[in-house]
């Protein structure tokens, strides 16, 4: 019987750095699906942060596209420039709203039985921060 | 209804086979909701912050010269040039449909010209209860509801969306027809859910079984009043009556990171011009049976195209059509007479039946609206 990974491989925190050109296409591909920022680390020692918003393998160079903050155009970068990534930010994905509504909806029901005074309830986006927007 | 038969029927005798029909322009993901439903808003702040710029939506729009242009997000009206966007789309007489959770309508109406290209598409999930439960928050239906009757007094084409999960009612999705239809929108439009794979709430999507025994109970013996603003085509193929494969290049996505391969709810890469798109997506991997992330998918933005195809790809299909416009959409289950509205219930919403062990069946002691065939 297959045993779930825990954490998943591929969660905030994955690091990677390797020479094999296969694990850092797959750490790229999981870096797309991934919905937060990550940082590629560079060949020439360098690093840059940003949300990984595009690959291509079938280019004739393959490329990835960062999308850096505050910067309009997205960073198109080769592939064999890349020796690893960070999944660096926070995932966006992996909150647990549904059983946050579920968890308030229950207890605005709950306290209606019980005849209590109860306001509406409802989940709300995360405020943004004050960078730029571009 | 003309301006779509024109463009597709030009395309057919052009001998065109792929060729977009409505253009998903998704200007940004921001989003005043949290619904957990949503695979569409989970994205870092700086990307949530980005938007197409009037100018890069034209070109999107010309690029791909579909003659239907639909605007999702995120939420429209959160785009700070969303006026622009939509007189420049009008200008060229594209068909805007503003796909719009109501929120900030009231708010902004004022900013927009009513004009027969330009649809304020308010999505509704339901009743009251339901719809504020499908979004996350309580409140949002009686703030769309009273935001649909002011663009209606103020001359605006108004429709409503809705998406349907599992858990849904179909006597209460009946109910709610009879009230949009009361509040007289122009027409009402459906879909099954979509699994997104980052939607928080993975457990309520509906597989494709149970898709159609749902909308087949929902939309058999339509009433007169209703109005949908879709293929009646398409609506046969929710309630099971007739198979398509998907057409995915019929929706084509563009959005902050360039045309979407290959459809509007699968990421699998991005394009940076329609050419591109169109010339180097593998299409014949996306689809019912050709690919696990396709198997339960049944969603207007796939399957709505390949209808419309039907209808002018072949005579049966156009008199097929005809006849679903002129005596409405073939029933098939038979259902019970009326005799009162079916309450909302708290535990229906929070502990929806087992669709394994309670799937959707007409139960003779299920009361029903209105005037029902026997």
């Amino acid at each position: 019987m297959a045993t779930q990974e825990f954490p998943p491989r591929f969660s905030q925190g994955f690091r990677c750095e390797s020479r094999d050109a296969a694990e850092i296409a797959a750490a790229i591909d999981a870096a797309f699906d991934y919905r937060g920022d990550v940082t590629l680390l560079l060949d020439d020692g360098s690093e840059l942060h940003g949300f990984l918003g595009n690959r291509s393998w079938k280019a004739a160079e393959p490329f990835v596209e960062l999308f850096v903050a505050g910067v309009t155009a997205p960073r198109r970068l080769p592939v064999h420039k890349i020796t690893g990534l960070v999944f660096s930010g926070k995932d966006t994905a992996s909150g647990r709203s549904w059983e946050t509504w579920l968890k308030k909806y229950r207890g605005k029901v709950e306290a209606q039985a019980r005849g209590e005074a109860v306001e509406a309830v409802g989940l709300f986006p995360e405020p943004l921060d004050e960078s730029p927007a571009v | 209804m003309w301006a779509v038969a024109s463009y597709v029927i030009g395309k057919k005798i052009r001998g065109e086979k792929k060729y977009p029909l409505v253009l998903m322009l998704e200007p940004l993901f921001r989003c005043n909701l949290a619904c957990a439903g949503c695979g569409k808003i989970q994205y870092p702040a700086h990307v949530l912050k980005r938007e197409l710029t009037p100018e890069e939506c034209f070109r999107a729009a010309d690029e791909c010269g579909a003659p239907i242009v639909s605007i999702p997000g995120g939420e429209p009206l959160m785009h700070s040039r969303i006026v622009e966007i939509v007189e420049g789309l009008v200008a060229r007489k594209k068909y805007v449909y503003l796909c719009t959770n109501a929120i900030l309508l009231k708010e902004k109406l004022h900013e927009f010209r009513p004009s027969k290209f330009l649809t304020f598409s308010v999505h509704m999930d339901g009743l009251r209860e339901e719809h504020d439960f499908a979004v996350c928050r309580e409140g949002v239906y009686d703030i769309a509801v009273e935001a649909i009757q002011l663009a209606l007094a103020r001359g605006f084409r108004v429709t409503t969306n809705t998406t349907l999960f599992e858990g849904v009612n179909p006597e209460r999705i009946r109910m709610f027809f009879d009230e949009m239809s009361a509040l007289k929108v122009e027409g009402m439009m459906l879909s099954p859910g979509y699994s997104y794979s980052k939607a928080p709430d993975q457990e309520h999507f509906l597989r494709r079984s149970r898709t159609r025994q749902l909308f087949a109970q929902i939309l058999s013996y339509p009433r007169r009043a209703w109005r949908f603003n879709q293929s009646p085509l398409f609506l046969e193929f929710l309630m099971g009556h007739r198979d398509y494969q998907c057409t995915p290049w019929g929706n084509p996505t563009y959005n902050v990171f360039g045309w979407q391969k290959p459809c509007y709810l699968l990421q699998e890469g991005y394009a940076s011009t329609f050419e591109e798109l169109m010339k180097d997506t593998a299409w014949d991997q996306y689809g019912t049976g050709r690919n696990e992330k396709c198997a339960d998918c049944m969603v207007h933005c796939g399957y709505e195209a390949s209808a419309v195809d039907d209808t002018f790809g072949s005579l049966g299909g156009f008199l097929t059509t005809v006849r679903a416009t002129i005596f409405g959409i073939r029933p098939k289950v038979k259902r019970p007479r009326a005799t009162s509205r079916v309450p909302f219930s708290h535990d229906a919403l929070l502990d929806p039946p087992d669709p394994v062990t309670h799937p959707v069946t007409l139960q003779k002691e299920l009361p029903v609206l209105g005037r029902q065939a026997s």
